[in-house]
């Protein structure tokens, strides 16, 4: 007879050892980091709320954003620092229902550094109101530099059984669809909401 | 010419419908099919599809994880259709079928009858859905090759009637407006990621995708060619010669199939362009992909696995999916009648491939008799098994052949094997052969224990094989893996010991016949008997009987030995029939059996009924609540629920470790004093202290640097506020790994570099690059917690799935039931239950540690700041122990360790005094250096190792994962002999005699952690951006 295992999970281990293994790295010390973009979605029944995160990386991207930091008067630097930086966090993203692009009815931005290496980094609120229609759509142009994150508060808006998984961070997508109930958005003013 | 029906026959058909009563589902070792499942029957076989288990109406009652993977959709169940198998009693030892994309599977949204076969034609169910990680640890890797969030996913189950095979027709689906390459990220971007491997960017990704099976303990795999019988070792044989990325490394097989009693199961695929092996058997470089193995137009690619469990690689997808495309790709699931014959015979019907026939009878060559459950093994023109026939009743065999020159030797386990011969087969002809097997030898022992009484008793016969083989492989001499014949154990010392044949017995007789030869019969009864041995010569067709009496090695007054983790047939990776289970434990002296099946509450008083062992054997139900990720959890005493296909409902998937250990206690007889037990915590991925990394300083989990620390932690369910030291006892010594008792030190002298920084220090603990423990021990992680006031109780167990090899009651836990309680019938459940919360237990796999402060022992407290400690040592001559430690406060106790005189390993005693300066707990640990062999069987073979694996991966990606720390030569050393261990639980010292003990660090926070991890609790988006500080000008 062959030999007897102790557990499904210890095959399912040697799937992992394939594949993490396969992936093992060592420290990133020594080289540039890449910038990297958070994006949390929060769905509400009539309106989309994003919170979006934006570190600058370091090396060239650094030095181009200081760059254009430094060309406005030094008494605007942290606003000119906290627009630049808000730019690249937003540029690249998308949000659309049924492929029409959604245009934010309300932005705030907060200019702050990171706790690790000092790199500049900016939070924004994003408010969108959330028309009907089948299809809630994130898109991405940097995937690489792009985590998502969802989640929904009892909205009533989004088919859930068929949705990714709340809570869970999603890197690398460069498209994040969520399905639309039939049903909900028709009781949604259709004018901006405040935030 | 008229054709001329005979009334009342129909045309056979296929049906797809719903369960509707249990009445309607197969039945069998591993059937889960329950009502609300669909049934895929014809008139030749019957196949379950599970539901998707989501509940739309109350989201909280979904059942993830009721079968055996994660997610529902999946075959769960398959038998042929026979005679009386109705009601529910089928055969079914299939534990799921589900495919697999890479490392994802469906996450099922409906499962539906898209095809109910009343029209005359196939019946199809088909699983619609999302992507699903299988193990959340490997999610970031299934993003950067499948991402599957933007796929849609089907598959439909086909069953057309009359055939013996299910088609099984998988579609994945770009569902968004851009294309979608595969893999999802190219090399040069998962480096961007952050994975820094040396080499990455010049790789080419490939994502394999097929199905994996999951075929069953009782099953045996089966791959024609170099493997037969032998799929674990075969595919770690073909990493050393892996062509490298894009092609996975793993084993080529033209099909695979298995052996079973009275079923068996087999996969293929039709012959395709986007066959996967045939895509990369030659690299980019011109390199072949798969050097030295068999290719043809079906070859699937097998890259893993253990015990039944396997992953086949079957297709590679195109290289992108633009928007709305679909990639489809078929495979058949065969199922036959017990041997892989009749899986063949079916795969040939599926390749239109014309046969010839062979056939014949085996018979005794003495008296003429047939030979029933042989094996008429089919060998390729290099000797290489390509199919097995199995003899019925009559010694008969019969199964089809493509055309071409074989030969054929006849198996089985008690007779010497015949010579193999030579037949030619020819498409459309009969092919016969009348086979004279050797006789055995036939053998009658009866055993009786000192008291006179046929007590339950291992009977083994010991046999040497010729020294010119000692050192080499058994593998290569003593027994074929791949024809199908049993491993025999040898001593693994140098020596040429083995062990033929051993029996485990309710009441020390045994009528058996086995291969002729000169043998030592050796008879034992655990460790509280010595070894009663009698050599005697074994003749083909002669008999033997002969009579022994088993020897007393010490008494255990008050005590009785239990083993707290064992698996039988309801397990889906043990094979073994309840009833061996209850009486292997019997004859190896266990006097409770706790039954912790994976999933499945067991109950063994039936078995233990029926077997006569109630003087015995006390049974308890349990239970193995096993998760992917999370670790392993042993609860009982628990209740049985005779409406659950389980014995009890419960959820384990994404469940964090409190709702597991309370459902745990919910089930239990009295949730107020049940157990809760943490499996082997320091095993990889199945242990819940390795997945949470605990520290052994600490006991607390910490976030691993490195790649560990991407991925960890995995889920919200394994931050590290979910950690939870809720639990009663823990697994000190599972099975033989005595290795991972204590934290690994380095070894004197050192064995050969090269050595990741820190460098390691003989004799000192093997740091990682985080100066943490590379292995901690459970000891020391189990020291911590005492240090902390938590008094979990350490155990030992068996984790047993089988018997040879992995024999039930090593290790096993000696627990005080009370003076005089220690007789047949003299204790209960309660007694065992109470005995383990007050800690009063010995973990060991051999010797007897008596250890008393005055007339105080394990498990009390003392007061005072000087303490006598009076420790007695016992063991049986075949586990002699040769040193005590004593610890106290995670110290050594001088002048501990002692080296115990070779003349008093059997019996020792010393006395040691302790002054403690504050409050303190003390144990006392024994081990040896002698072979427990024959009745332990030694660790031959590593298990299914990561080095192999890396050194596959790392063809093509040149030296650099060579240097990587995780295949340094300095680890544990998982193949050893056994040895004697045995530890105490605590006597806890009231040094200053206050009445109150007070832990020497400080406790843990809280002995509870929370149960949710629904994002409900997650904060408003727009609290968090207010609270968030600014950089102000």
């Amino acid at each position: 007879m062959t030999q007897r295992a102790h557990g499904l999970a210890l095959s399912l281990a040697s799937v992992v050892a394939i594949g993490v293994l396969a992936l093992t790295s060592r420290p990133a010390w020594g080289h540039t980091f890449p910038p990297v973009r958070t994006v949390v979605l929060q769905v509400e029944r009539c309106e989309l709320v994003a919170l979006v995160g934006y570190r600058a990386g370091t090396g060239d991207a650094a030095d181009k954003l200081l760059a254009r930091v430094a060309s406005r008067p030094k008494s605007q630097a942290l606003e000119a620092m906290r627009d630049v930086l808000a730019s690249h966090a937003m540029t690249p993203l998308t949000i659309a229902v049924d492929g029409v692009a959604l245009v934010p009815t309300a932005v705030r931005a907060k200019l702050g550094v990171d706790g690790e290496g000092g790199r500049p980094m900016v939070v924004l609120l994003v408010s969108y109101a959330l028309p009907a229609g089948k299809t809630l759509a994130l898109s991405s142009r940097d995937a690489r530099s792009t985590r998502i994150s969802w989640t929904d508060r009892q909205s009533g808006r989004v088919a859930i059984p068929e949705a990714p998984a709340q809570g869970r961070w999603f890197t690398g997508v460069a498209s994040f669809l969520l399905n639309l109930t039939p049903s909900g958005g028709s009781a949604c003013a259709t004018s901006k909401s405040s935030d | 010419m008229a054709v001329l029906a005979a009334c009342g026959d129909a045309a056979p058909k296929a049906s797809a419908y719903r369960i509707g009563s249990l009445d309607d589902a197969i039945g069998g070792p591993h059937a889960i099919g329950t009502i609300g499942d669909f049934m895929l029957e014809n008139d030749q076989i019957r196949v379950v599809i599970a539901d998707t288990g989501i509940n739309t109406r109350d989201p909280s009652k979904t059942t993830y994880g009721r079968v055996n993977t994660t997610f529902g959709g999946t075959l769960v169940d398959a038998d042929i259709r026979r005679p009386g198998g109705g009601g529910g009693r089928g055969n079914d030892q299939l534990a799921e079928l589900l495919p697999g994309f890479a490392f994802s599977v469906i996450n099922p949204t409906k499962v539906e009858i898209t095809a109910d076969g009343t029209d005359g034609k196939p019946a199809e169910v088909t699983v619609y859905g999302t992507g699903g990680d299988l193990l959340q640890m490997v999610y970031l890797l299934n993003v950067g090759l499948l991402n599957a969030v933007n796929l849609d996913f089907k598959q439909t189950y086909r069953l057309h009637p009359g055939q013996k095979w299910v088609e099984l027709e998988t579609t994945i689906r770009n569902k968004t407006n851009g294309a979608h390459p595969l893999p999802y990220f190219q090399p040069a971007e998962i480096k961007d990621l952050g994975f820094d491997i040396p080499g990455l960017e010049s790789l080419t990704l490939s994502v394999p995708m097929g199905m994996l099976p999951l075929l069953g303990g009782e099953q045996d795999l089966f791959a024609p060619g170099a493997a037969g019988f032998n799929v674990q070792y075969a595919i770690e044989d073909t990493y050393k010669t892996a062509g490298g990325f894009p092609a996975f490394p793993g084993m080529v097989v033209d099909y695979l199939a298995s052996r079973g009693e009275g079923v068996s199961y087999g996969l293929t695929l039709p012959a395709s362009p986007n066959n996967y092996v045939n895509k990369y058997k030659t690299l980019p470089s011109g390199a072949p992909g798969y050097p030295q193995q068999d290719i043809t137009p079906y070859s699937m690619l097998l890259p893993f696995t253990y015990a039944g469990v396997a992953g086949v690689y079957m297709y590679a997808p195109p290289s992108q999916l633009n928007a709305g495309e679909e990639f489809t790709y078929v495979s058949y699931f065969v199922v036959g009648d017990g041997d892989v014959s009749s899986v063949l015979d079916s795969i040939y019907t599926i390749r239109g491939i014309e046969t010839g026939t062979f056939g014949g009878r085996v018979l005794d060559e003495h008296s003429q008799a047939p030979v029933a459950g042989a094996d008429v093994m089919i060998l390729d023109g290099q000797g290489r098994p390509i199919d097995q026939i199995e003899t019925d009743a009559r010694g008969a065999f019969l199964g089809r052949l493509a055309p071409g020159d074989y030969s054929y030797a006849v198996y089985a386990d008690n007779r010497e094997p015949t010579i193999p011969a030579s037949i030619t087969i020819t498409a459309g002809k009969q092919t016969g052969a009348l086979v004279n097997m050797p006789s055995p030898a036939t053998l009658a022992v009866v055993v009786r224990d000192e008291q006179g009484r046929s007590a339950p008793a291992k009977i083994q016969l010991i046999g040497r094989f010729d020294q010119a083989n000692q050192n080499k492989d058994p593998r290569t001499f003593l027994y074929s893996l791949a024809r199908g014949e049993s491993r025999r154990p040898t001593a693994f010392d140098g020596g040429n010991r083995f062990v033929e044949k051993a029996w485990w017995t309710k009441d020390g007789r045994q009528l058996a016949t086995v291969r002729p030869g000169t043998y030592d019969l050796v008879v034992s009864r655990g460790p509280e008997y010595e070894l009663t041995t009698k050599s005697i010569k074994l003749e083909a067709g002669k008999l033997v009987t002969e009579q022994l009496t088993l020897e007393p090695a010490f008494t255990t007054p008050g005590w009785v030995a239990g083993d707290f983790h064992l698996h039988a047939a309801p397990s889906t990776d043990s094979g073994l029939p309840i009833i061996d289970r209850v009486i292997s434990c019997a004859a190896e002296g266990l006097e409770v059996a706790i039954a912790t099946d994976h999933n499945y509450i067991t109950d063994y008083a039936p078995a233990i009924a029926a077997s006569g062992l109630d003087p015995w054997l006390l049974g308890i139900p349990g239970m193995e609540l096993t998760t992917f990720e999370m670790g392993h959890f042993i609860g009982f005493p628990l209740k049985i629920d005779p409406g659950s296909t389980r014995g009890g409902e419960f959820v384990w998937h994404q469940q964090p470790p409190q709702s597991l250990i309370d459902q745990l206690r919910n089930l239990a007889v009295d949730s107020a004093t049940a157990i809760v037990q943490v499996a082997h915590p320091r095993q990889q991925v199945l242990g819940y202290f390795a997945q949470f990394f605990v520290d052994d300083q600490t006991a607390l989990p910490y976030t691993p640097s490195g790649i560990l620390g991407v991925f960890a932690p995995y889920g919200d369910e394994f931050s590290a506020d979910k950690f939870s030291v809720d639990f009663d006892a823990i697994e000190l010594l599972t099975g033989r790994r005595t290795e991972d008792v204590h934290t690994f030190r380095a070894p004197n002298p050192l064995p050969p570099g090269p050595f990741p920084d820190p460098q390691p220090v003989p004799g000192q603990v093997v740091l990682g690059p985080d100066g943490r423990a590379k292995f901690p021990g459970v000891a020391e992680t189990w020291f911590t917690m005492l240090d902390k006031g938590h008094r979990a109780t350490a155990l030992g167990a068996s984790d047993s799935h089988s018997l040879l090899g992995h024999e039930p009651g090593y290790a096993r836990t000696l627990v005080f039931v009370g003076d005089g309680k220690d007789v047949p019938g003299g204790f209960t459940r309660d007694d065992v239950v109470t005995a383990v919360r007050e800690h009063r237990a010995i973990t060991t796999n051999g010797p007897f540690i008596d250890m008393k402060v005055g007339t105080a022992t394990i498990g009390d407290t003392v007061q005072g700041a000087s303490i006598e400690l009076v420790i007695r040592v016992r063991a049986p001559s075949w586990a002699k122990v040769d040193k005590l430690t004593v610890y106290s406060n995670s110290a050594i106790v001088t002048p501990t360790p002692i080296t115990i005189p070779t003349d008093q390993g059997t019996d020792f005693e010393t006395r040691i005094t302790l002054r403690p300066t504050r409050d303190a707990w003390v144990v006392a640990e024994v081990t040896g250096t002698s072979n427990m062999f024959p009745v332990v069987s030694p660790t031959e073979f590593p298990p299914l190792d990561a080095t192999v694996i890396i050194q596959a991966l790392s063809v093509g990606l040149g030296d650099g994962l060579a240097t990587l720390p995780l295949i340094a030569s300095l680890k544990p050393e998982r193949v050893h002999i056994s040895t004697p261990f045995a530890m105490t639980n605590p006597i806890w010292i009231d040094f200053d005699s206050n009445g109150t003990w007070t832990p020497p660090k400080s406790p843990f926070a809280t002995r509870r952690a929370p149960t949710t991890t629904t994002t409900t609790t997650r904060p408003d988006v727009r609290t968090q951006f207010d609270a968030l500080p600014e950089v102000a000008p």
